[in-house]
């Protein structure tokens, strides 16, 4: 699919003022701290100071994490955005290419390495554009063909509504060789609280099926059904990943990018 | 089926309502490409079957409720053949004679055919209607319903039978028997005019004219065959060890010899027949076995070898010893000896009049007394009785029924009891039977004036068959002469196609051999009855007339069940808002049930059994005037344990005893109630400081409450002020200038008193108060009460008077 070059040009406007936002933030964010480079989250270790631990993260993750300031080493981000056709409910697919270009443009900025799963050594435009077309990365990939290195930090968004036992194998390949597993979930609205009323037809997007129900009857079990999905996607992760649920309203990618940088 | 309003079932189409509504439901239905039709599915995976089945049942749950509806409007019935006439109550008397025992044209016990009959019945009586049913013989039998209730509904009687043999008695039908029936239904149903139906082959041995005249329903049970039974005569005769029958009349029969043990069967007998003499035995001389063992069977009892001896003495010759020797003699079971004056001889005697000494041999006696009849028994004063000595009341003449009739006796005894043991005894109480405790020997005495037998005649056919019942009694077991009825059993029976009832067996209707004890008796067959007669009157068809029975009340309860149905669906599927509202609702409604019956319902006040009754009428009283003087509607004390205090909000503990200790388990209970809203009010009787009651309820409270104590209420606390405006505590001492209390969270779970507030106010039954108190009278009396009100209020109110809008009002009045 061919993009359109103004289309192209508006989103990456869109997805560096974004990133430019953030940095800006970001940046006063570090001139007030230690001075040192944001590098990496870990563990809190007994007898670490307690004002490096993110608060925000133990309040999303319920996890003792402690922010790394590091200035030498870099980060490699590699990152993977689901473009199947579940992405395309709402404004989820354009949400997932937004975050996920603001996430690059970001890394780019701060001089960390970054790619595209299996699109390795794009420029940050081309990258713009796979983004935006979305197509040669809706195959889900196979980790372990994938040349990961050892303190890449693997980013996967989607919004997971598939089987997730082939993911959880395939990231269970590579748990080692990454330093971190960060999985955004990114939900439309209705997705998240099911405001349906009445009998409705729900077609699938990804096949011919159909369901005819009652939506007030079903809610509750749909609801639970999304709990028990993200539960096994949290249960999956091990200590030090993260797990972001994320609107997918554009007008709030910065708060979701400060949240998923750590930064306040 | 039929329809009292056929024009609403027009409302039928209304069913197209929720069927068109399923529809447009599926037709108006939205589309949504949903992005998380895989969870969706996946969720479906367990709901959608469920899903599917809740709507379908919806669907056909509304059809049915409007059905329902419409045919309520409709209101239909069926048409029930019911007895108009049993409005008031039904009486159905049900043969219970002989003539049952015959059968139909078509083989069939008339018994069985009874009973279908009046199953059919029963089945047509008003279902409420209540009735009884009696068995009519030549008495009337009432069977025990309940527990002594002899009247119960249709339905119950239907139910009650079917389970149930039919009851047959070896005795004839008669008026008699049916005129007992109407008295006692005259007793059970007084004024009331119930249906009354005779349900009977109506055999002859009924009087047709007095039937007829008791404006009864009647209903004959069709019986086919009429059995005619022939009559047998026997005679015996001893001839030495060889006992000779002779057949007098009747035509030649199957002869068997009944033994306790065995029946022998001995051919037949045509003229006469030898047998040789035993010492028990009866000859069966069988009739038409096809037919049943009530008829023409002959049951006689064979005479025994063994004669027994008897001496009847007197001291003289007088008319009535030669009469009661004639009576003897004509027993041929007896070899009577004949003894005058001397000392009486022999083993068993009879002796008749005084007698100056009762021979050791002797081991069974019977004495008569003349008219002037001396006793050689001591009465209870220990004088020698002789008849000019005789009380009024020992002379005193009696009636005594005997199974030959009522016999006159005309003078009985006072024994010694401390030397004569009374086996048994007239009905008056005389006694019959004796036992000598000295000699071991019993005796039996017929206190009859023997000289009257000469001449009045008509004591003597009563009196004869009474002397040879009661000797031979007497000289067979003499203890088992009055309970062998009860222990009698059924020891060989005639074969029969209908087996004995229980009924028949206790009754000793059944014919056959019992044995009772030791002894040994026959029961004959009762000559069946040798037709039947068709009554002029039929006129249970009359009474029965249809009815209309409304299916209503079985629609109310398909209405009710499935409008729960529905709102139980609605439920399910409804959004969780609503169904929380709907949730809401049910609580709201509940509350106002609750709050409503709390309406009706009074405060509970608890005591435990430890208060003593005077306190807890002082505590009963205080809650009575609370009525009056305030909105509080407490109730009675409740005596409680501590497992039930729940029940009251308030409890109440006055005792001079130690308050517990009580198990963890039960410290636990105390601490959930207080918490929870409970309130303890803890009044010292004593009203003396440090009693043994004060300390164990602080000590106990410390363990219930760990780090708690009591503490001092203070004056200005919501306790003194939530009725009455009280500055000062008050009892009938003055033990402690203080309430202490246990406070949590704001909140006083426990008070303590030490000045009995519930001894101030002790009154009697006349309603003075009963304990002084002190120091200052009257006034501190009312302000005990008053406190004890303000406690009441408390544990009712709580602290409500804390609330800032009355403060302007108690203020006022502090002011004053």
């Amino acid at each position: 699919m061919q993009i359109a070059e103004e289309s192209l040009s508006e989103f990456a406007k869109t997805v560096e003022l974004t990133g430019t936002k953030f940095l800006e933030g970001f940046h006063r964010s570090l001139r007030s701290g230690s001075g040192v480079e944001f590098h990496e989250l870990r563990a809190y270790g007994e007898g670490e100071d307690a004002r490096h631990i993110d608060w925000k993260r133990l309040a999303s993750s319920d996890r003792y994490l402690v922010r790394q300031f590091e200035k030498n080493e870099k980060t490699a981000w590699r990152v993977w955005v689901d473009s199947s056709e579940s992405m395309t409910y709402g404004q989820k697919r354009s949400w997932a290419a937004n975050f996920a270009g603001s996430v690059l443009y970001v890394a780019q900025t701060l001089g960390d390495s970054w790619s595209l799963l299996g699109q390795e050594k794009l420029s940050l435009f081309k990258a713009y554009e796979e983004l935006m077309r979305g197509e040669t990365l809706s195959a889900f990939p196979k980790f372990v063909d994938l040349d990961l290195r050892r303190g890449d930090r693997l980013v996967l968004i989607s919004d997971f509504f598939f089987d997730l036992d082939e993911m959880i194998a395939s990231l269970e390949a590579v748990r080692d060789q990454v330093s971190q597993i960060v999985l955004v979930q990114t939900l439309d609205a209705k997705e998240m609280r099911f405001d349906f009323k009445d009998v409705i037809q729900f077609d699938d997007r990804e096949s011919p099926s159909q369901l005819i129900l009652d939506a007030s009857a079903i809610k509750a079990g749909f609801l639970k059904s999304l709990a028990d999905h993200q539960g096994r996607l949290k249960k999956a992760l091990s200590e030090g990943d993260a797990f972001y649920v994320f609107e997918d309203q554009l007008n709030l990618i910065p708060s979701q990018l400060a949240e998923f940088f750590g930064v306040a | 089926m039929s329809f009292v309003a056929s024009i609403f079932l027009w409302s039928l189409a209304a069913l197209s309502i929720p069927v068109l509504i399923a529809l447009w439901n599926r037709r108006q239905k939205l589309v949504e490409r949903f992005g998380g039709f895989y969870l969706l599915k996946k969720t479906l995976e367990t709901q959608t079957r469920r899903i599917r089945l809740l709507e379908l049942l919806k669907l056909i749950n509304r059809l049915v409720l409007l059905t329902t509806l419409v045919l309520i409007l409709a209101d239909p019935f069926r048409n029930e053949k019911v007895i108009g006439e049993a409005a008031e109550g039904f009486v159905i008397m049900l043969d219970a004679g002989r003539a049952m025992i015959a059968k139909d044209s078509e083989g069939e016990l008339l018994a069985k055919r009874q009973k279908a009959r009046v199953l059919d019945i029963l089945s047509d009586m008003p279902q409420q209607a209540r009735g009884m049913i009696l068995w009519v013989s030549n008495q009337c039998d009432v069977e025990e319903w309940g527990g002594g209730e002899i009247t119960a509904r249709s339905k119950d009687w239907t139910d009650r039978l079917s389970s149930k043999p039919p009851i047959v008695l070896n005795r004839p039908t008669t008026v008699d028997g049916v005129r007992q029936c109407l008295k006692k239904v005259d007793e059970v149903f007084g004024g009331k005019t119930p249906f009354r139906l005779f349900l009977s082959p109506m055999p002859r041995s009924l009087d047709q004219t007095v039937l007829q005249k008791f404006n009864l329903s009647l209903e004959r049970v069709e019986g086919a065959q009429v059995l005619i039974s022939d009559s047998v005569e026997l005679e015996q005769e001893m001839k030495g060890d060889i006992l000779s029958v002779v057949l007098k009349k009747g035509p030649a029969r199957q002869a068997h010899l009944i033994l306790p043990d065995a029946v022998e069967t001995l051919g037949p007998l045509e003229t006469s027949m030898e047998l040789i003499s035993r010492p028990l035995g009866w000859l069966w001389l069988e009739g038409d076995r096809q037919r049943d063992a009530w008829i023409d069977q002959t049951i006689v009892p064979l005479r025994q070898k063994i004669q027994q001896e008897v001496t009847v003495w007197a001291a003289k010759e007088t008319p009535g010893f030669l009469s009661l020797l004639a009576a003897l003699r004509n027993n041929p079971d007896l070899r009577v000896v004949r003894q005058v004056g001397g000392i009486p001889q022999g083993s068993a005697m009879v002796i008749y009049g005084p007698t100056v000494q009762i021979p050791s041999s002797a081991k069974k006696i019977w004495f008569f007394l003349d008219s002037e009849g001396m006793t050689p028994f001591e009465i209870r004063d220990k004088k020698t009785l002789n008849t000019s000595q005789m009380s009024a009341d020992v002379l005193r003449s009696f009636q005594m029924s005997t199974s030959a009739g009522r016999i006159t006796v005309k003078r009985y005894l006072i024994l010694d009891p401390s030397r004569f043991e009374t086996i048994s005894s007239f009905e008056d109480g005389a006694p019959a039977l004796i036992r000598d405790r000295e000699s071991l020997s019993t005796h039996f005495i017929s206190p009859f004036d023997l000289e009257d037998l000469t001449t009045d005649l008509t004591l003597e056919p009563t009196f004869i068959p009474f002397l040879y019942e009661h000797l031979q009694k007497w000289l067979g077991e003499g203890s088992e002469v009055s309970s062998e009825q009860e222990k009698s059993e059924l020891i060989w029976s005639p074969p029969s196609p209908l087996e004995p009832s229980s009924l028949a067996i206790d009754r000793r209707d059944w014919p056959g051999v019992y044995r009772a004890g030791t002894s040994y008796f026959s029961v004959a067959p009762v000559e069946y009855p040798d037709g039947f007669f068709e009554p002029n009157i039929k006129v249970v068809a009359a009474g029965v007339k249809d009815e209309a029975v409304s299916y209503r009340p079985w629609l109310y309860r398909v209405l009710m069940m499935s409008t729960l149905l529905e709102l139980l669906l609605c439920l399910l599927t409804v959004p969780a808002l609503l169904r929380r509202l709907m949730f809401a609702l049910v609580f709201v409604l509940g509350g106002l049930t609750v709050s409503l019956e709390a309406k009706v319902r009074s405060i509970c006040v608890g005591v435990t059994d430890q208060i003593d009754a005077e306190r807890k009428k002082s505590l009963a009283q205080l809650a009575s005037d609370a009525a009056g003087m305030t909105n509080l509607d407490l109730s009675a004390p409740q005596t409680l344990s501590l497992d039930r205090m729940w029940e009251c909000g308030i409890v109440v503990f006055s005792s001079a005893s130690k308050w517990g200790p009580f198990p963890d388990s039960d410290r636990g209970r105390i601490r959930d109630y207080l918490e929870r809203g409970g309130f303890f009010i803890f009044d010292d009787p004593l009203a003396m400081s440090d009693t043994l009651f004060a300390r164990s309820v602080k000590e106990e409270f410390a363990k219930i409450f760990p780090g708690r104590e009591l503490e001092t209420v203070s004056k200005e606390d919501v306790l003194f002020r939530t009725f009455y405006l009280l500055n000062e505590v008050s009892g009938r001492k003055l033990a402690s200038p203080h309430l202490e209390g246990i406070k949590f969270d704001r909140r006083w779970l426990a008070v303590f008193s030490a000045n009995d507030l519930l001894g101030a106010n002790l009154r009697n039954d006349r309603g003075e108060f009963v304990l002084s108190v002190s120091p200052y009278g009257v006034s501190q009396r009312v302000l005990a009460e008053r406190l004890m009100l303000n406690l009441l209020m408390y544990g009712s109110t709580t602290d409500y008077k804390d609330d800032a809008i009355h403060l302007p009002h108690i203020l006022k009045r502090r002011v004053r």
